[in-house]
């Protein structure tokens, strides 16, 4: 019964895969080769457990003002077992929304931020049919399918309200071998990982009561899976680098519990058209610089990472500093974790050579468990 | 020239300090007195506050603090209407915290009480989005935590029997966590599993005591309300823009509202139950207050002994110089002393007498307003300094004229000249006193005062009891004169009776004190007497013409006036559809907001008013036919009660407008009837007609009629077997539990009666005692003529019987016109229903009896004994 039920749901959900396959708990495993149909592809798919949509973005005020920003809308599936036959539309319970809203404000030196829960039901809801992910009054929508123009708003607390519109200026990155990417060595460790590097961002962000035309760049990440770690690994490190030169650098570390990499970390470059590189951890290394002790959580962070790899269009190895324009951006909530903006520096020059958001996950308390 | 401290100091410690060890008793017996009175308000002001503790915003607790609060205009809000909100809010930060409210009550048990015996507010709450709110709160004051996995978070959303319990409740029904807690929900007994015990303070909230806590889905499963709401909170974040968030959010939500909801504000909605009980527990603080009043009579008597016992100590100070303001302070200084000793006893006693009390009013709340649940009354700092306040005011009040008597006590030699009566004029001007009576019944005649909320406070007849007091303190003195004389005729022929009531010819301001006291706690006690007979005689009444069918249904646990618990439809219809039944009367009824004020909409079966549901009508409906078709204006027939038109100063013909989920309805009042169990008001239409307009078609009790009346025992045996849920009780049970409903209400009535009698037989004895000490030269001299201690004694019964029965006449009539007061002005305006006026002549009589056996049998035993207050009063 449940199978057949999410048959049906990824037929609505634009997922057409080679092969069907299914967790302990029943829902879906991203699987090699599967085709993906835009844009509905982007919309929510609830056979499968974990889902988010990832915006981190830097922007421009008029006046000079620069921000960083993060909106992050997750969804977590409920246990399929004793689901109620008919589903209570208003307060449902098959279905988990947390949001995650930060602002950075550089100039300002503060870090706003905000989570939201809600179950799916009357006040948070992501449709299956095209990306629209709300939560409270948090919402994504594509507004455009033609172009993959989004638009964004979200509020911190009464300090901050943000409404953006995101253009793509790359093609979709579909990540993984096989478009399959790999989190561990568990089988279902899998998931499909989906990048907008380069949106082009507009908006509003109404800050202290003053409203502010900003402009910027954002990176978005749509993950689909059903087990995002294996078990023995306690978290990641985490970078979205945007290059001036017009390319960008995503690169990970999947931490085991000695701090080591998981041979599925992974760094990749994606050129001027939007293809990709990839290596394992063979390929780069992520070394933890400086580390920064949160006041409030009492949690260390390498806030100064330095990524060592090569650069495929040279060939030559590059040294990439991440340099946090704020060390207090350390995100509190249900999962606490560091995530920021950064400028990103030739570490043989000191030169600023592009801008990075890092997240740092898993430093407060183990992910292995919780994320499978 | 005034004296240095030190000298008083000395003087106090010699006269004072002695006399109040060696007269141990009689300082014992003053304390005693005001500690009584103080504990008698205490306990009440207590009570009070514990009982409406309940309604203190249970939804405040929740959010920590709502600015906006969003309801239906009548009845649940369609939960559809949330997305309509968030829409509405646009990009607003706002928080929008849905609530479903509905109650629990503990299962009825062998042996327990019949009504109010545990009953809960039962709130659902969306557990997941309640985790926005938990940043705003500290973590010790959480609801519940989002644990390590959320396994137990979604089991807890899916088990509609999964509840969290308060401390106190857990504590009182040792419970913990995976404990199973039986309770009634509609008509259903259902064995919830306890998950959590929520934190006693939110947000700087106190969560109520009965607050339960389940999620709303799981809620709405269990009370058959899927798709509603009772109401949305909403919240916006705190900060310097807070203020002007909130007035956006009201404006934005106004302009889309277009009658699909309303706003109220949160602050006059937490303060709703007290206001709603606020007459009620005004009443409540006015007669405890009133036995204050009565008690410091006593203390005036006692301390006016004091004066009398040393009259001559007081001379001699007069004679070695001490001025009459020394004089004065001497006895401040040992009022203030009594004052405080007092006070501090009273307070504590109170707070004792709190926790009792507190059970009476919580009763009384719930089969009136709002579930209320408290078993505990707090002290708090501003109660003790109330307590102390008031027994100081008062013990200065008492003090007053027996201060002004010590005073005016001239020098020994003066005395000894026996040219010096002692004071207390005042008791000596009638007329003053027929003055104050009659401006007490011109002051009875106007309105009451209106509270916020539609409380309606009766202030000129309470005017009018304290003026009837004052007034008839000293107008019942004029009747010494024709007593006497009717006395000294009739003892003729007895020379030591004759005396007897000579003495009470030249009766003095002691005995006009005296008997003033004994009138004030007559009347006071006879007058709560015809107050309770009168509400027994008027309900026995109303439940003899109004409960005629078989047998009563309702929901176990429906424990309070505002109980949610139903009879859901299924259950009545199967009901209504066994063979035996004849017909049946489904009742419904939902609060509803009038003009901001809260009353009540309800549905019968109009078909059978006036036929087999007899209603007891003070305006009978045309043709003695109510009907369901509207007129031909539209406005559908309603029968008012009489709450009603009294709260909203409605009549009869007069059009209602009432708000409906389906826009504004119109009704006329085509009837008037007498209603004892709802003081808020009441409209009652046709049952039909409201289910179609509130898409609700369940019922609050079901009324039964049998083809064979014959068969009732068997069928409600039958029917209790099958719905364990529901309480089903066959005609006569009913009328029982009806008459000990309204009893519970008067409780705190009955116990001031209590009060007001002992104070009027201690009074009593102690001013009789007073009157013979002043007189003991008198007697002495008597004694010295040859009459004997018997013939003495018979003398003093004489004068004893005359006083006590010049006091309880009096105290009789003023009872009689007090009861006037309180079932015709004071009852009818705080609750709106007219009593049949009814002297309980036989209490009255009985009264009167031991009032009189008191005064003449302590009188008689005084005089018995009045050789020696001979020997003390001319000892050194």
């Amino acid at each position: 019964m449940i199978h057949r039920f999410i048959i049906i749901l990824s037929l609505i959900t634009g997922l057409c895969r080679a092969t069907d396959e299914f967790t302990e708990e029943g829902f879906r495993v991203p699987v090699a080769g599967a085709a993906l149909e835009f844009p509905r592809a982007h919309a929510s798919h609830p056979d499968f457990k974990i889902e988010w949509w990832y915006l981190t973005g830097h922007l421009e005020g008029a006046g000079g003002e620069r921000f960083g920003y993060q909106a992050t809308f997750f969804r977590n599936a409920a246990p399929l077992a004793d689901r109620a036959t008919e589903e209570n539309t208003h307060f449902g319970d098959s279905q988990f929304y947390m949001a995650h809203a930060a602002l950075t404000d550089i100039g300002g030196k503060t870090f706003h931020h905000q989570e939201r829960i809600n179950r799916n039901g009357w006040d948070a809801d992501a449709s299956t049919a095209a990306l629209d992910v709300r939560n409270g009054n948090w919402t994504l929508r594509m507004t455009d399918p033609a172009t993959e123009t989004m638009e964004l708003a979200f509020s911190i607390r009464g300090d901050v309200r943000a409404t953006l519109r995101l253009v793509p200026r790359k093609p979709l990155v579909r990540f993984g071998e096989d478009g399959v990417s790999r989190k561990g060595a568990h089988p279902h460790a899998t998931s499909y990982y989906l990048s907008f590097t380069r949106l082009e961002t507009t908006g509003t962000i109404r800050l202290g009561g003053r409203d502010l035309q900003v402009t910027g760049e954002s990176w978005m990440d749509h993950e689909i899976a059903s087990r995002q770690l294996s078990g023995d690994l306690e978290g990641w490190d985490w970078t979205a680098i945007q290059l001036d030169d017009g390319r960008e650098l995503k690169a990970y570390i999947l931490r085991r519990p000695d701090g080591t990499a998981d041979p599925f970390s992974r760094a990749i470059w994606i050129d001027r058209d939007g293809g990709g590189e990839s290596t394992g951890p063979a390929g780069f290394s992520w070394d933890r610089d400086r580390w920064w002790r949160s006041p409030q959580t009492g949690t260390r962070y390498p806030v100064g990472p330095v990524i060592t790899t090569t650069d495929p269009q040279t060939g030559a190895a590059v040294r990439l500093r991440l340099r946090p324009h704020l060390d207090e951006q350390e995100f509190t909530g249900a999962i606490s974790y560091w995530e920021g903006a950064c400028e990103v520096l030739d570490d043989a020059t000191g030169r600023p050579v592009g801008r990075a958001y890092l997240e740092l996950a898993g430093y407060a308390a183990a992910l292995g468990d919780r994320l499978r | 020239m005034s004296r240095p401290a030190r000298c008083l100091g000395f003087l106090w410690r010699v006269t004072t300090l002695r006399h109040a060890v060696r007269g141990w008793k009689h300082t014992l017996t003053v304390i005693a007195i005001l500690a009584l009175g103080v504990a008698a308000f205490l306990s009440i002001r207590l009570a009070n506050r514990a009982a409406v503790v309940s309604f203190a915003g249970f939804s405040e607790a929740v959010s920590g603090g709502s600015d906006l609060t969003i309801t239906a205009p009548a009845g649940l809000l369609d939960a559809d209407r949330l997305r309509d909100l968030r829409t509405a809010l646009a990009d607003q930060p706002a928080h929008l915290v849905p609530l479903l409210r509905s109650s629990a009550a503990l299962p009825p048990e062998d042996g327990g009480p019949e009504f109010g015996r545990g009953n809960f507010i039962l709130l659902g709450l969306d557990l997941i989005a309640l985790q926005n709110l938990q940043p705003e709160v500290a973590a010790d004051e959480r609801f519940i935590e989002f644990g390590e996995t959320t396994v137990d978070l979604w089991s807890t959303l899916r088990n509609p029997r999964h509840l969290f319990v308060s401390e106190p409740v857990a504590r009182r029904h040792r419970l913990a966590a995976g404990s199973r807690f039986p309770l009634i929900v509609t008509d259903r007994l259902v064995d919830f599993e306890v998950v959590g015990i929520l934190p006693t303070v939110r947000g700087s909230v106190p969560v109520p005591e009965n607050l339960m806590v389940m999620d709303i889905a799981a809620l709405q499963q269990l009370t058959d309300e899927i798709g509603m709401v009772s109401q949305v909170d909403l919240v916006l974040p705190r900060g310097p823009r807070h203020e002007a968030a909130v007035r956006a959010a009201e404006a934005a939500l106004a302009a889309a509202a277009d009658g699909r909801w309303v706003l109220l504000d949160p602050v006059v909605e937490r303060g709703s139950g007290e206001r709603m009980t606020a007459a009620f527990r005004m009443n409540l603080t006015i007669l405890s207050l009133i036995a204050l009043f009565v008690g410091a009579y006593l203390v005036t008597q006692a301390l006016d002994a004091a004066v009398v016992r040393r009259r001559h100590e007081i001379a001699i100070l007069r004679s070695i110089g001490l001025t009459t303001g020394e004089l004065r302070r001497l006895w401040l200084l040992e009022i203030l002393c009594l004052g405080v000793i007092g006070s501090a006893l009273g307070v504590v006693l109170g707070w004792a007498l709190a926790q009792v009390t507190v059970v009476a009013v919580a009763q009384t709340v719930n089969a009136l307003y709002q579930s209320s649940s408290a078993a505990a009354a707090d002290l708090r700092g501003d109660d003790v300094a109330a307590g102390f306040g008031l027994g100081l005011a008062f013990s200065l009040l008492a003090g007053w004229l027996p201060l002004r008597d010590a005073a005016a006590t001239p020098p020994a030699q003066v005395l000894s000249a026996g040219n010096w009566t002692p004071g207390l004029r005042l008791l000596r001007r009638p007329m003053l006193g027929w003055c104050l009576l009659a401006a007490g019944l011109g002051l009875s005649l106007l309105p009451p005062l209106t509270l916020d909320g539609g409380g309606r406070f009766p202030l000129a007849g309470y005017t009018t009891a304290l003026l009837w007091l004052l007034g008839g303190t000293l107008a019942a003195t004029s009747l010494f004169g024709p007593m006497a004389a009717l006395a000294m005729r009739l003892c003729a022929g007895h020379p030591a009776l004759h005396l007897g009531a000579t003495r009470l010819r030249r009766a003095s301001s002691r005995h006009r004190l005296a008997a003033a006291g004994l009138f004030v706690a007559t009347a006071m006690a006879a007058s709560m007497a015809v107050l309770v007979g009168s509400f027994d005689k008027t309900v026995r009444d109303w439940i003899g013409v109004r409960f005629q069918a078989d047998i009563y249904l309702n929901s176990a646990g429906a424990q309070s006036a505002d109980s949610r618990n139903r009879i859901r439809p299924e259950t009545w219809r199967a009901l209504a559809a066994d063979p035996r039944v004849a017909a049946v009367d489904p009742f419904f009824v939902l609060p509803i907001q009038l003009g901001g004020i809260q009353t009540f909409l309800a549905g019968s079966d109009m078909s059978m008013v006036g036929n087999r549901q007899q209603l007891l009508w003070l305006t009978p409906p045309a043709g003695g036919v109510v009907g369901s078709a509207p007129d031909a204006g539209g406005a559908v027939p309603a029968i008012a009660n009489e709450a009603f038109l009294e709260r909203f100063g409605a009549a009869a013909g007069e059009v209602v407008e009432v708000p409906t989920p389906g826009g504004p309805r119109r009704l006329r009042i085509v009837a008037v009837q007498a209603d004892y169990g709802n003081e808020q008001g009441m409209l009652l239409i046709d049952r039909a007609r409201m289910a179609g307009w509130f898409g609700t078609d369940s019922a609050i009790n079901l009324t039964v009629f049998l083809h064979d009346p014959a068969t009732v025992d068997a069928v409600v045996a039958e029917w209790r077997a099958a719905y364990p849920g529901l309480s089903i009780r066959g005609n006569r049970e009913l009328r029982d539990i009806a008459l000990t409903i309204f009893r519970q209400t008067f409780s705190i009535t009955r116990a001031l009666e209590a009060i007001g009698v002992l104070i009027a037989l201690i009074g009593l004895g102690l001013a009789l005692t007073n009157i013979l000490r002043e007189s003991v030269r008198e007697l002495a001299t008597l004694r010295q003529l040859g009459m004997s201690r018997r013939e003495i004694a018979a003398a003093t019964a004489v004068e004893g019987g005359g006083i006590a029965l010049v006091g309880v006449t009096g105290g009789i009539l003023l009872s009689i016109a007090f009861g006037y007061l309180l079932v015709f002005v004071i009852n009818k305006q705080s609750f709106g229903w007219t009593l049949q006026f009814h002297i309980p002549a036989a209490k009255l009589a009985g009264l009167v009896v031991l009032v009189l056996v008191t005064g003449i049998a302590t009188a008689y035993l005084t005089g018995l004994r009045a050789h020696r207050f001979l020997h003390h009063s001319t000892s050194p």
